[in-house]
């Protein structure tokens, strides 16, 4: 059960998210409880593992959308960071990062399944 | 006596001369004039003969050809008429002459023949053996041939033969001919003589016999031509036998002649594939009578001019002579006058010459007062003139003294030369300032704002210079603030910070280390919307003499010379001062004693503001500005940023209109335009006043533009504003100015804005919103519905393309598109629903959302036909704003 005190301090700006959703805590909650569980997350590993970094770059830069509307943002600013190496469709060894995303992700994970 | 009658002698001899003169002069005028009349008559007959032979030659010459055209036509009539005989026609006598009958109606010919070897001719009559009579060599005819029947007589017939192959019966045909009645040959031919009778046609065989009835001058048809030449007389060089000659042996020709006393000219020309002549006649009677009369008109009117003129000058003589005589006469008595006059006219120019010099001098008065005047005017011109021309080199020395000293290679010891540099320019620069004033003084362009400002403030900027210099100098300062002044007034603060900042920089100039100054401001009163405050400034410094106390408002009145070196000034602040403070309808006044310091009192009357208490309402905080500054100079380029940065603004800098124009056009879409925009007034391309007209067409009224520039702005103010020029701005640039003007700009701005803008109801709006992502599309929906906006999500592009073609126009108020969607991403959507053939198609607000917006993708989205662009995540107000406004747009 995800919570506002849970949120920040994972880091988010609840806040911010919160003013987005016009104030709505309910639906921010609802909504950002969805987010470690957007298909864009295992989309991002397997184009990068497959070398379609044009398909990648569509993923990151979706879930880069949705992080930013939920101002999640540590996952946010990491997505940012490999939305743009991808934009550029950059040759590099993404698993560091891909790594830190998955870890953060699986963070968020642990505060939405924790009681 | 003597010399009386020695001058009337001489002049009984001058008229003599002059009579004899005048009348050698009209003999001569007369002589001359039918001289020149004559050799023009003679000259105009010769042109005149020359135009009629040519003119006779091509009338003749197209009769020539009328005929000639004529004579073919039947030739061909003929040759179709014997091509289309069939065997049948010439199976026997009656149906032979069935068909010449036939032809004979058709061609409207008085005979359709033929003629057989033996010469017997078959006419649709029947035979004939008159065979002599024709001149036709029916055995040897090759080739076409024209002949005359009956030549004799006066029932003369054409004759056209062709030869023939024909069998009928027995017989071979040889010849086929037809007759044909002169008249009707020469049918569309003109030979009628003309109204005048002057110019006579007709065809003549080469033997002189008429083909026609028609007469040839003085000539009857039934007379043969050649004959009657033998009476008439030819001109010189040409005979009979040769005009027989020529005649006869088918050559063109001209003669002139005259026949029965009658001058003529004659011009023939052969009729080809004929012995004929065709002949052209023009009696020359008739031309030369109308030069006759046009000549003796000449010579009268010559005659009558030349009497008139004579007559003229003869009267001019006699007027002379009297007028000579009588004025010797005159001459006599006004000598004798004179010398009574004169004695008067002694006293009377004694007192003239009083008189005159009296005018004299109030003259040179008024001229000296008109050169002062002159003089005056041109030094004030002259004074703006270079003040601005100065004005641009220091630009350029104070922007790089500034760029090198923000240079982090640039050496201390350097860095001190550059202050020093930087100082002095900027001192010279406050000298040039103030003469710019002054002749803008002296010319009435001083303009006075009215705006609402923070006095407070107004006073802590004053207070935190002047105690930085009291500091430095080691000064006593202290300010009092009457605390029932309120804190906004409407007036120039501008204006009254020059003035205050004049007296006080004065004070601490004129007060040495340890002395004091004191400032206070007081409010005096308070009626109908206006408050006086009085600014008192004293000091303990040197103080001013008595004498020259009266002098201090001067223009370059100082009272030591010398102070000029040791205090550094124009001698122009004081009388600037008092010049501002009169304008604002204010008062100075000043008390000193030499020794014992100055107390300068200032009188000032401001509107009140309906802010009372707190911040006024326009104050602007300089890190949420965003500047443009366009100058073709990339150094003025960086000193504006340097010195924007200084001030805590941020900017951006374009060397050029158009660079601008891209830029202003981006920030437009992406709803984040800058608030202020400097603008160099000249630029190559495109100059100041163009670039800002073209972003006024872009942005509208979002921005404050400010023109930039070292040159007076007075010339070109009017059309500026008109542009949409909010300000002006004299280079080099300082923040505080920059932000002073931006301040007022944005004043005026916002509250034109505040009175012209209603707002949009977005209530009851319904907008279509295309976006893949659930959680995005999910925020859209709430932020929408908090303003009761109704929304229909599509979860692609394609979607969204089916929604907006589904319904009817105008359903949708406005759609947002995400960019990026699987199946049909947000341009080519947009690109879509542009294309589409509905009503709203073209003009439906399409607002781009998207996670990052670089420039070109906000270029890209722009062609494709997107109204604007909000990035993600969105700022509810910013949607509000973006939506009310292209809504509004849309009308």
């Amino acid at each position: 059960m995800l919570t506002i005190d849970k949120l920040n301090e994972y880091g988010a700006n609840t806040a911010e998210g919160v003013a987005r959703c016009m104030g709505n805590e309910a639906l921010y909650l609802r909504l950002a409880s969805t987010v470690a569980d957007q298909p864009e997350f295992a989309k991002l590993n397997d184009f990068i593992a497959s070398g379609d970094l044009n398909s990648a770059f569509e993923a990151a830069h979706a879930l880069k959308g949705v992080l930013a509307n939920l101002s999640i943002t540590p996952l946010y600013e990491k997505v940012c960071e490999i939305t743009e190496l991808l934009r550029a469709r950059t040759d590099t060894d993404y698993s560091p990062l891909l790594s830190e995303i998955g870890s953060l992700k699986d963070e968020l994970k642990r505060l939405i399944d924790s009681e | 006596m003597d010399k009386q009658t020695g001058s009337v002698s001489k002049n009984s001899k001058t008229t003599r001369i002059a009579v004899i003169g005048s009348l050698i002069i009209a003999l001569i005028m007369v002589l001359g004039t039918v001289w020149v009349v004559q050799s023009a008559q003679r000259d105009n007959e010769k042109a005149v003969r020359s135009v009629s032979v040519l003119y006779l030659d091509e009338l003749a010459g197209r009769r020539e050809q009328v005929v000639e055209n004529n004579l073919q036509n039947k030739i061909r009539d003929l040759r179709t008429a014997v091509s289309l005989m069939s065997d049948e026609d010439l199976s026997d006598m009656e149906h032979l002459q069935a068909y010449q009958a036939r032809m004979k109606k058709f061609y409207v010919l008085d005979k359709f023949a033929f003629i057989d070897s033996d010469g017997l001719i078959y006419t649709s009559l029947g035979t004939q053996d008159n065979i002599d009579e024709y001149a036709i060599d029916y055995l040897n005819i090759s080739e076409p041939e024209i002949s005359i029947f009956n030549l004799q007589t006066r029932e003369k017939k054409v004759v056209i033969a062709v030869p023939v192959e024909l069998k009928f019966g027995d017989e071979d045909f040889k010849v086929c001919f037809m007759e044909i009645d002169m008249n009707e040959m020469l049918n569309g031919v003109s030979m009628e003589s003309d109204e005048n009778n002057t110019t006579f046609c007709n065809i003549y065989t080469r033997d002189g016999v008429s083909l026609t009835e028609h007469v040839l001058g003085g000539l009857a048809s039934e007379n043969n031509l050649l004959e009657a030449m033998k009476n008439a007389e030819f001109e010189d060089g040409y005979t009979y036998e040769r005009f027989v000659d020529e005649f006869g042996s088918g050559k063109r020709g001209e003669v002139s002649f005259t026949y029965n006393g009658m001058e003529e000219t004659l011009s023939f020309i052969p009729v080809d594939s004929t012995d004929w002549n065709l002949t052209y006649l023009v009696r020359e009677s008739v031309i030369s009578d109308n030069i006759t009369s046009i000549s003796s008109g000449m010579i009268t009117r010559g005659i009558i001019q030349s009497v008139l003129t004579v007559v003229a000058m003869a009267a001019m003589f006699l007027f002379i002579i009297s007028e000579t005589r009588r004025s010797t006469k005159l001459q006599i008595e006004t000598e004798t006058a004179q010398a009574e006059v004169r004695g008067k006219q002694e006293e009377l120019d004694k007192s003239n010459i009083l008189q005159k010099q009296l005018e004299q001098q109030s003259a040179a008065l008024s001229d000296a007062l008109n050169v002062a005047e002159g003089a005056n005017k041109a030094k004030s011109a002259f004074l703006s003139n270079m003040s601005h021309e100065i004005r641009t080199p220091m630009n350029a020395i104070i922007g790089l003294d500034n760029i090198a000293l923000n240079d982090p290679d640039t050496p201390e010891k350097t860095k001190e030369y550059l202050r020093k540099i930087g100082d002095s320019a900027e001192h010279l620069l406050s000298l040039i300032n103030d003469i710019l004033d002054m002749s803008r003084i002296e010319s009435g362009r001083m303009i006075v704002k009215n705006e609402e400002f923070s006095f407070s403030k107004l006073m802590e900027t004053i207070n935190t210079m002047i105690s930085g210099q009291c500091i430095d100098k080691g000064i006593e300062y202290q300010c009092h603030i009457d605390p029932e002044i309120a804190d906004c007034y409407i007036g120039d603060n501008t204006k009254i910070r020059q003035v205050l900042i004049n007296i006080l920089g004065n004070a601490v100039k004129f007060t040495p280390e340890k002395g004091k100054i004191i400032f206070d401001v007081n409010k005096k009163a308070q009626f109908e919307g206006k408050t006086t405050l009085q600014f008192k400034i004293t000091d303990n410094g040197i103080g001013i003499s008595e004498e020259f106390l009266p002098k201090i408002f001067e223009p370059f009145a100082q009272e030591d010379n010398s102070t000029t070196n040791k205090y550094g000034s124009s001698g122009l602040g004081l009388a600037i001062t008092k010049n501002i403070v009169e304008i604002m309808n204010g008062d100075i006044s000043v008390k000193s004693t030499k020794g014992n310091g100055a107390t300068f009192l200032v009188t000032l009357t401001l509107d009140d503001s309906e802010n009372k208490g707190g911040e006024c309402r326009y104050d602007i905080e300089p890190s949420e500005i965003k500047v443009l500054v366009v100058d073709d100079d990339p150094i003025a380029c960086e000193h504006a940023k340097l010195v924007l940065e200084k001030a805590g603004i941020a900017s951006e800098t374009v060397t050029s209109g158009a660079e601008a124009i891209e830029l202003v056009k981006l920030r437009q879409a992406r709803q984040d335009p800058y608030n202020l925009i400097l603008v160099d007034w000249q630029m190559p391309e495109m100059d100041g006043v163009e670039t800002t007209k073209r972003i006024r067409e872009i942005a509208g009224n979002d921005s404050a533009i400010i023109i930039l520039t070292a040159y007076k702005w007075d010339d070109i103010f009017e059309e500026a504003v008109k542009a949409g020029v909010d300000s002006f701005l004299a280079k080099p640039l300082f923040a505080s100015t920059v932000l002073e003007e931006f301040k007022s700009a944005v004043a005026s701005k916002r509250s034109e804005a505040e009175r012209n803008l209603e707002p949009v109801e977005l209530k009851g709006r319904r907008v279509l919103m295309a976006e893949d992502v659930p959680i995005n599309a999910e925020i859209m929906t709430m932020i929408l519905s908090s303003k009761e906006i109704e929304v229909d999500h599509a979860e692609n592009g394609k979607i969204a393309v089916d929604l907006y073609s589904q319904h009817e126009d105008g359903y949708y108020d406005a759609i947002l598109m995400d960019m990026r969607m699987p199946e049909m991403d947000g341009l080519e959507a947009t690109r879509v629903i542009r294309a589409m053939d509905k009503k709203d198609s073209k003009n439906i607000p399409i607002i781009a959302l998207t996670a990052n917006a670089f420039d070109e993708d906000v270029q890209r989205s722009l062609q494709a036909g997107l109204n604007a662009h909000l990035s993600k995540p969105v700022q509810p107000e910013a949607l509000f704003k973006t939506l009310a406004k292209f809504i509004w747009k849309k009308g």
